[in-house]
């Protein structure tokens, strides 16, 4: 009697994590099945209603992934559908290519910069180091749009509006403080005796950096790493305000300005979400053990 | 009391720990300090379109905000909208999250694949997930309209982020979808460090799910809960910048117009920087609160010190 209650417990519990389970599932992955099913789908077929959702042979394309790549709208579609493809959708991909440019500079000079700060942060006792360290964080929680106004002005001083450098130069700095507090977490973590150890044997503060910090804080700079490219690649108010052409617009200015086109074709549309989106997405799967790690570390759950 | 000698070689580390730190801090100094502190002499001055040089006018820009009839009736609506958007964003960032969080901690065959499937929403851009939506949303061939309207809830298509009564929640679904994860995945972390023996006792004195739950986490989880509360509400403020610009521009009418929305109103579309800086300086201040609450009242830093001496 006793049992078998306990393992209806069991049984109703199981049901309950599958149900839930397929919930989350469909709560969290639906929104992504339907950008990916509708970039697929050929225009006349996006507009019946209700929609497809499933890309079947007969409504299947890859027509606007064709013309997001070469800018070619391929033979067999109206006037009318073929009017629907503006050219903001050719420039997708080099903005793409922008973003991840400025991402991958912004990753490293987070880096460079970043890993002997948050080495001292970490190491270090000095009148100024909490002060200096919580300010700096406090910038980082700052609202952007408090300061893209003199942003604009600072740029135009330095002769760099409308460059990648300027962005590069904004995203490192808004990116630094969490790429030091997730480093310092990891630092912490190390025995302070192993770095000692180099020392004594004669190694230099930086050869030690190297030959005993980056080793061992592998997966933190890794995770600070994807976090520093994932905020630049998807910034979004200093990305639409401050560029002008697409010498250094990011994915997001594109994107953002495509979609406010309300007869733009919609596949396009769909097709460029997907293709602004693969680079991160790809990085998370990728890096998902690093990035789960390094959320909660700097947390100091 | 220092001897000479290590009062010197206190002097020559801190000097090396001021050096190593200086690149980070002058690149933050240029990029944010600089102009911050030119935003607040801006919020101080006439500054608009036409006049770019600027009179100083003090406190003018901040009175007009709060009291002259053209700007300070919206000001305020603008702070009602962006509480309403905070307050339900927050509430249910936090309530899915734990939900999902404790699912996922179920350990069972597949949490794995949930965790994965949480990643995407967390890692797609801002902007990305605005133009999803929006494609979701869309009044004429939008896949929610679709389904409404196959399952038979709706006889015809109709507009979400055109109507006044449905735009501000369009916004916060959207926005809860993209945020879920990343508390997700904290209290996910704050769960594991839960003792299972206390959990081996409630089972020994069979202990109800939801009195296991009410008793036993709700209170271990509290300093992680929060932690998150606080974090989200740093982000529900200024974050759903990217959706409100790509889903609703602030309309229709003044209906989804934050604060945040406002201030890049005021100076872009109406170009009047001054006022537009002084609603930005206002922003920050709000900001502010919670950033302290956060990094010096519940301080992050010292509950990593005070675990990592425990380990």
């Amino acid at each position: 009697m006793f049992s078998d209650t306990i393992s209806g417990r069991i049984r109703r519990k199981k049901i309950l994590v599958l149900v839930g389970t397929v919930i989350v599932l469909a709560y969290t992955l639906a929104p992504i099945y339907w950008v990916i099913v509708s970039s697929f789908q050929k225009e006349i077929a996006l507009q019946d209603r209700p929609p497809h959702f499933l890309p079947t042979p007969e409504i299947f394309t890859t027509n606007h992934y064709w013309f997001i790549f070469t800018g070619e709208i391929r033979p067999g579609s109206t006037i009318m559908i073929q009017s629907m493809y503006t050219m903001a959708g050719t420039l997708i991909w080099p903005a793409v290519v922008n973003s991840i440019a400025i991402a991958v500079c912004v990753t490293l000079v987070n880096l460079i910069v970043g890993f002997p700060a948050a080495h001292i942060f970490a190491r270090y006792r000095f009148w100024a180091d909490r002060r200096v360290f919580l300010v700096m964080l406090a910038t980082r929680l700052l609202p952007s749009i408090s300061i893209v106004i003199p942003m604009y002005i600072v740029l135009r001083q330095f002769n760099l509006l409308d460059t990648k450098r300027g962005l590069v130069g904004i995203y490192s700095a808004i990116t630094l403080p969490f790429t030091i507090w997730i480093l310092k977490a990891y630092f912490q973590n190390i025995p302070v005796e192993f770095e000692e150890a180099a020392r004594m044997d004669g190694c230099s503060y930086f050869r030690s950096l190297i030959r005993v910090v980056i080793p061992l804080a592998r997966p933190g700079i890794i995770a600070a790493g994807i976090f520093a490219f994932m905020s630049s690649y998807g910034e979004f108010v200093f990305a639409t305000i401050l560029t002008q052409t697409i010498r250094s617009k990011t994915q997001t200015a594109v994107i953002a300005a495509l979609a406010q086109g309300m007869s733009s074709s919609r596949g396009m549309i769909a097709a460029a979400a997907v293709v602004c989106f693969m680079p991160p997405v790809l990085l998370a799967i990728i890096f998902r053990k690093q990035i789960l790690e390094g959320l909660t570390a700097r947390l100091g759950l | 009391m220092l001897s000479p000698h290590e009062a010197k070689r206190y002097r020559q580390t801190t000097a090396f720990a001021y050096r190593m730190i200086l690149p980070s801090l002058a690149l933050i100094l240029v990029f944010i300090g600089y102009p911050l502190l030119y935003s607040i002499s801006i919020s101080f001055k006439e500054y608009k379109y036409g006049v770019p040089t600027g009179r100083i006018i003090w406190f003018k820009n901040f009175l007009d905000i709060l009291t002259k009839s053209t700007v300070a009736p919206y000001f305020y609506r603008s702070l009602l909208v962006t509480m309403k958007f905070t307050v339900v964003a927050v509430v249910a960032v936090v309530v899915i999250s734990l939900g999902i969080a404790l699912l996922i901690n179920e350990r069972f065959r597949g949490s794995g694949l949930v965790k994965l499937a949480l990643l995407m929403p967390y890692a797609i851009p801002g902007a990305v997930n605005a133009v999803v939506w929006n494609w979701i949303y869309d009044p004429s061939f939008g896949v929610l309209n679709g389904l409404l309207y196959k399952l038979g809830i709706i006889d015809e298509y109709f507009t979400l982020t055109g109507n006044p009564d449905y735009a501000l929640w369009a916004i916060v679904f959207a926005y809860v979808w993209k945020f879920v994860p990343y508390s997700t995945f904290l209290f996910s972390a704050g769960l594991a460090t839960m003792p299972e023996s206390v959990y081996d006792a409630a089972r020994m004195d069979r202990c109800g799910t939801i009195r296991t739950f009410v008793k036993i986490t709700l209170p271990l989880l509290m300093p992680v809960l929060q932690m998150i509360m606080v974090l989200q509400t740093i982000f529900a403020l200024v974050m759903h910048f990217g959706l409100v610009f790509v889903l609703t521009g602030g309309g229709p009418g003044d209906a989804t117009r934050t604060l945040a929305w406002y201030v890049y109103q005021q100076s872009f579309t109406f170009t009047r920087f001054g006022r537009g800086s002084a609603m930005a300086i206002i922003l920050a201040l709000t900001m502010i609160v919670f950033i302290y609450l956060y990094l010096v009242v519940l301080d992050p830093e010292r509950r990593l010190e005070r675990q990592r001496r425990s380990v």
